[in-house]
């Protein structure tokens, strides 16, 4: 089991205001499944993802990631547990400005300190498997929306992750991108990695196993989609 | 309109806070150093302005040149001022005061030593101003046995000013009484010539009968007449060398005036403006020590550098923030306001943001006025802050600092093209991303050069004072004024050497450093003059003071010719031109007395007698015993013990007369007193310096982040660490830094060199000093910038992340 929660609460305060992003979260996700998350906007799900990416930490309750606890963990172990093994796709790509694509989908590797050579090889393969080779030495500026969400995926896989996190990342997206971007994240849990998706669209959340369906911070209900297989 | 602009003002800096508060902080510790700076400045200049016809006021200082020796010096002859009044129509009056060092004073049982006395003949109100507030100007000073005393000094003898006149006080143990003639309101701090007491110069008449032509030991001030000028004062007091010193001249030396000058030598008297004494006085002997003109330069230029590091503040902060006020000008821009409206609007919100932080600096230097002046040894009220002059410094200040800082911003961001700022199609800003870069290089080259020279003067002040004299100058106590013990000279040094903590004492002439007397000398067989320095002292005196013997040996009682002896120093066996210093004798012209051959039976190691600024000077040691001060050289630690000892010892023979002591090392210290109190304040402004360019740095810093936390988003969730954000941030300013330190070694290097060879005993700079302050100032700049960035670099990505 890659992922368990038990009793995951996450409380922002800001001015005296206290909200409960996500109250009692137990869920569970077993390697090589494909989970999708999903409720109404506000409902807690970005904050889902930002805890079990270890970017954020939880309030209250408990993190298993790979069998060991990190929910107490401190910025810096977050960070070297983070490393290789997990990776990001964002609605808006976040791609840096400034970095060429081959040296944005380079960026975590470079943070691994992963030789040149065998970065080099890495990159042209993950840019390769995304059909995004020809344009590695373009900006970001100069790509249309699929394709930038293609060289975000290209970046969260080079690392070759176990877990992937992806918050809508169909969003920004046409239907004919957006479905191409999904046939790739389905073809890389083909391959054994593990993706959690928060997703809008039932459509989308139709490649996945299971959806987990959150509302005001509540799980609410889980339905599995397709058969999987441990 | 104007009220528009002031609710824009408001709103912005309700809106940006922190960026408000940086500035305003920022500039009011800028505008505060500097008019502390200005004050300083403004009571230098003041010196002496207090004196209601102090531009017709000047001093006569002499200008020799006797071989190769040169000597610019204050001192005259005492014939001097007598000879002004008479003969030199030019001159109003003259005036001539003696510097007379420390003085004990007696009334009923109230006894003190009054180190600044001072004796001045009946002229003396005439030439300046000094107001009494009881007695008459035109008498105090006439009458033998007259004594003038400050108001903080009759109320310290008298309890009260009023009460002082007339009354009667016993002076350095005389017979007779002094009378109190007046009382002068105290002296103002800025008066070249400070006083607590006056006494007339007819007192001592029998004593100053004796001044010759020849003998320069007073100081000469005289009054201009309102049509006349100085040179001719000065052709006029030619005339009076010819007539009168001339003779004399030919009589010791045997060569006239004109004479001495076509063998290349030089005796002149010539004026020297009262104004120029305080800042721009060359000459030695002055009663007190005197400013320089350099260092208000250096202070000048610290407080323009300070007004400078504040105001790219605020060009920086403001630019940097400009995406934010693009739109404002935008739409402002397609409401038809003109560009020059505009760029009115950003220039009368600078002004607003300097005038605001004039009212903070106001708040500030009352605050710290107190410390300024422990700091400075000024006596600065808040009051003179409203003097008309650094009043309208102050305006002045506000005004430029207000356009310099409102300029660059003012006109960058009035340069938007309207449709661009309207689709958002705002240039990422690099040309101005590069100006900043160029502004913090700027302001770190100024922290950074602050830094080095400040180093470098510090171990300089250092190195003189640590300096190895050639004389052991710690553990000598020095008991002033011991002719007071009268007949008992003798019994108090034997009481004192009875003591164990006692290793040796000596009588001596002078209180090193320094000597009172120069004179002119030969060596016999050589018609040559030389001038040496000299002082006299009895058979222990190398013991106490703890110098080595070279050749031959020091006086001493198995030899009685010993007290017509000579023993000199290295640089007299130079300045002679001997070989064998120990078979050649001395001509000693002794005044006007027969002149004496003196033996040299010593020859001591160059030890240092005077200033570290000068080069050791000839000496010349005599024999005297009962001399006006004993110096008492003691073992251990505990001094005070042996003070107190001294001083029971006093008493015992003494009673009336109070008991005064110095210690040999601070008088060498206090040398360095005016230097260590520059040192301070460059202390302390390169620290303010470096604090507001930190702020820059800060607010900078802050605006980077943030304009990079998306950037610092993706990174972190791709594996970066705190360190390595943190990195990614500083490394930007680290380069800036960097550059401007390259660029501060060369300026710095050539400054600081010249600075140094006013000193004829310098330390070499070494590149430790600049390698460190280029640490020094990379630490201070990675913190400052690091602070922000671990801000950043521990916020939760996702949060910049998440929303487009
Ligand atoms: N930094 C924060 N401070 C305070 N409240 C926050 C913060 N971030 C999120 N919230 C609140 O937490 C709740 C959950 O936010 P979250 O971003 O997880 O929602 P979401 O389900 O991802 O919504 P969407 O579908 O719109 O992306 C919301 O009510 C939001 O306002
Ligand atoms: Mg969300």
């Amino acid at each position: 089991m890659i992922i368990k929660t038990k009793d995951l609460t996450r409380v922002y305060t800001t001015d005296e205001i206290e909200t409960t992003a996500l109250d009692h979260i137990s869920i569970e996700i077993n390697d090589g499944e494909f989970v999708a998350i999903m409720g109404p906007s506000g409902c807690g799900k970005s904050t889902l993802l930002s805890i079990l990416g270890m970017l954020d930490r939880p309030s209250s309750g408990d993190y298993i990631f790979n069998g060991t606890d990190v929910s107490r963990f401190s910025e810096k172990q977050r960070s070297q547990a983070r490393k290789g093994s997990i990776g990001f796709i964002f609605q808006s790509f976040n791609l840096i400005e400034e970095l060429s694509v081959f040296d944005n989908v380079e960026l975590p590797l470079l943070y691994q300190k992963i030789g040149t050579s065998e970065r080099r090889e890495r990159v042209e393969k993950a840019l390769e498997r995304m059909n995004i080779m020809h344009r590695k030495n373009h900006f970001p500026q100069q790509l249309s929306g699929g394709q930038q969400q293609r060289v975000a995926i290209a970046r969260a896989i080079v690392s070759e992750p176990s877990l992937i996190l992806a918050d809508e990342p169909t969003g920004n997206l046409d239907s004919a991108n957006g479905e191409e971007v999904m046939k790739l994240l389905s073809e890389l849990n083909a391959d054994g990695t593990t993706i959690v998706m928060v997703t809008h669209s039932p459509y989308d959340a139709n490649y996945a196993h299971r959806i987990i369906n959150l509302f005001d911070g509540q799980l609410v209900t889980e339905s599995v989609k397709k058969e999987f297989h441990v | 309109m104007i009220k528009n602009y002031l609710k824009t003002t408001l709103q912005n800096i309700r809106k940006h806070k922190f960026f408000a508060v940086i500035n305003i902080l920022g500039l009011s510790i800028g505008i505060a150093s500097s008019m502390f700076i200005a004050m300083y400045i403004v009571d230098e200049l003041s010196y002496d302005h207090f004196n209601k016809n102090g531009d017709r006021i000047y001093r006569v200082v002499l200008d020799g040149k006797l071989g190769d020796q040169v000597i610019y010096t204050t001192n005259t002859t005492g014939k001097l001022s007598d000879a002004l009044r008479t003969e030199v129509p030019a001159v109003v009056t003259a005036t001539t005061v003696r510097g007379w060092g420390s003085t004990s004073m007696l009334y009923e049982d109230r006894s003190f030593i009054e180190r600044k006395a001072i004796v001045a003949d009946s002229a003396f109100f005439k030439v300046f101003t000094y107001p009494l507030l009881y007695g008459d100007e035109k008498t105090a000073l006439k009458e033998p046995n007259s004594v003038v005393l400050t108001e903080k000094l009759a109320v310290k003898y008298f309890g009260n000013a009023s009460e002082a006149l007339g009354k009667l006080m016993v002076i350095d143990g005389d017979s007779v009484s002094f009378k109190v003639t007046g009382v002068a309101k105290d002296v103002p701090d800025n008066s070249h010539l400070k006083f607590t007491a006056l006494l007339s110069q007819d007192s001592f008449k029998k004593r100053f009968d004796n001044d010759v032509w020849l003998n320069n030991n007073v100081q000469t001030y005289y009054l201009l007449g309102p049509n006349a000028t100085y040179q001719q004062v000065d052709e006029q007091m030619e005339g009076l060398l010819q007539k009168y010193t001339s003779p004399i001249l030919q009589q010791f030396m045997g060569a006239t005036l004109n004479e001495m000058r076509a063998a290349g030598g030089e005796y002149r008297y010539s004026s020297q403006p009262i104004y120029d004494i305080h800042l721009h006085s060359i000459y030695s002997d002055e009663l007190d020590p005197q400013g320089d003109v350099s260092y208000i330069y250096i202070l000048l230029a610290i407080g323009v550098f300070i007004l400078i590091i504040a105001s790219i503040n605020f060009m920086n902060l403001s630019t940097a923030k400009s995406a934010n006020r693009a739109k404002e000008v935008g739409l402002r821009k397609t409401m038809g306001a003109t560009r020059q409206q505009l760029i009115g609007q950003f220039l009368i919100e600078s002004m607003i943001f300097s005038i605001a932080s004039a009212v903070i600096a106001l708040l500030i230097i009352y605050l710290l006025v107190p410390s300024y002046n422990m700091l400075t040894d000024k006596m600065l009220i808040m009051q003179s802050v409203f003097q008309p002059t650094i009043v309208s410094i102050l305006i002045a200040v506000v005004f430029v600092v207000g356009i310099l800082a409102g300029s660059y911003p003012a006109f960058y961001l009035t340069s938007f093209e309207v449709i661009d700022v309207i689709k958002g199609k705002l240039n990422a800003g690099s040309k101005n991303r590069a100006v900043r870069g160029v502004l913090v290089t700027f302001q770190f080259w100024i922290s950074i050069v602050l830094i080095i020279s400040t180093a470098i003067v510090y171990k300089q002040l250092k190195y003189a004072q640590d300096k190895k004299l050639g004389i052991d100058k710690d553990r000598v106590l020095y008991v002033i004024s011991a002719f007071r013990l009268k007949n008992n000279s003798e019994a108090y040094k034997n009481a004192l050497d009875a003591y164990p903590e006692v290793e040796s004492t000596s009588f001596t002439t002078t209180r090193f450093p320094g000597t009172n007397n120069n004179s002119v000398y030969r060596s016999k067989g050589d018609e040559r003059d030389h001038l040496l320095a000299s002082y006299a002292a009895d058979y222990n005196n190398q013991k106490t003071l703890g110098f080595k013997i070279k050749e031959g040996r020091f006086f001493s009682p198995d030899f009685p010719t010993d007290t017509a002896a000579a023993v000199v120093n290295e640089a007299t066996v130079r300045e002679m031109g001997w070989t064998h210093p120990l078979e050649e004798t001395i001509i000693d012209f002794n005044g006007d007395a027969e002149q004496i051959e003196r033996k040299v039976i010593g020859v001591v190691e160059d030890f240092n007698f005077e200033s570290l600024k000068d080069e050791i000077r000839p000496l010349l040691i005599l024999y005297a015993t009962n001399t006006p001060s004993i110096a008492i050289r003691f073992n251990g630690k505990d001094y005070k013990e042996v003070i107190s000892k001294a001083e029971e010892e006093w008493d015992k023979l003494v009673p009336n007369e109070p008991f005064e002591y110095s210690f040999m090392s601070d008088e060498f210290d206090s040398q360095f007193r005016s230097e260590q109190r520059l040192m301070k304040l460059f202390t302390l402004l390169t620290g303010l310096a470096i604090f507001i360019a930190c702020l820059g740095l800060f607010g900078l810093t802050a605006f980077t982040a943030e304009q990079r936390t998306k950037e610092i988003g993706i990174r972190k969730a791709l594996g970066a660490s705190v360190w390595q954000i943190n990195t990614l941030l500083t490394r930007e300013f680290n380069k800036l830094v960097l550059i401007a330190f390259v660029l501060a070694i060369f300026p710095v290097y050539y400054l600081m060199n010249g600075w140094l060879n006013n000193f004829a005993f310098r330390i070499s700079m070494g590149i430790w000093v600049f390698v460190m302050g280029g640490i020094i100032s990379l630490i201070i700049s990675w913190v400052t910038v690091s602070f922000q960035a671990q801000k950043a670099a521990r916020a939760n990505p996702m949060e910049a992340l998440k929303y487009e």
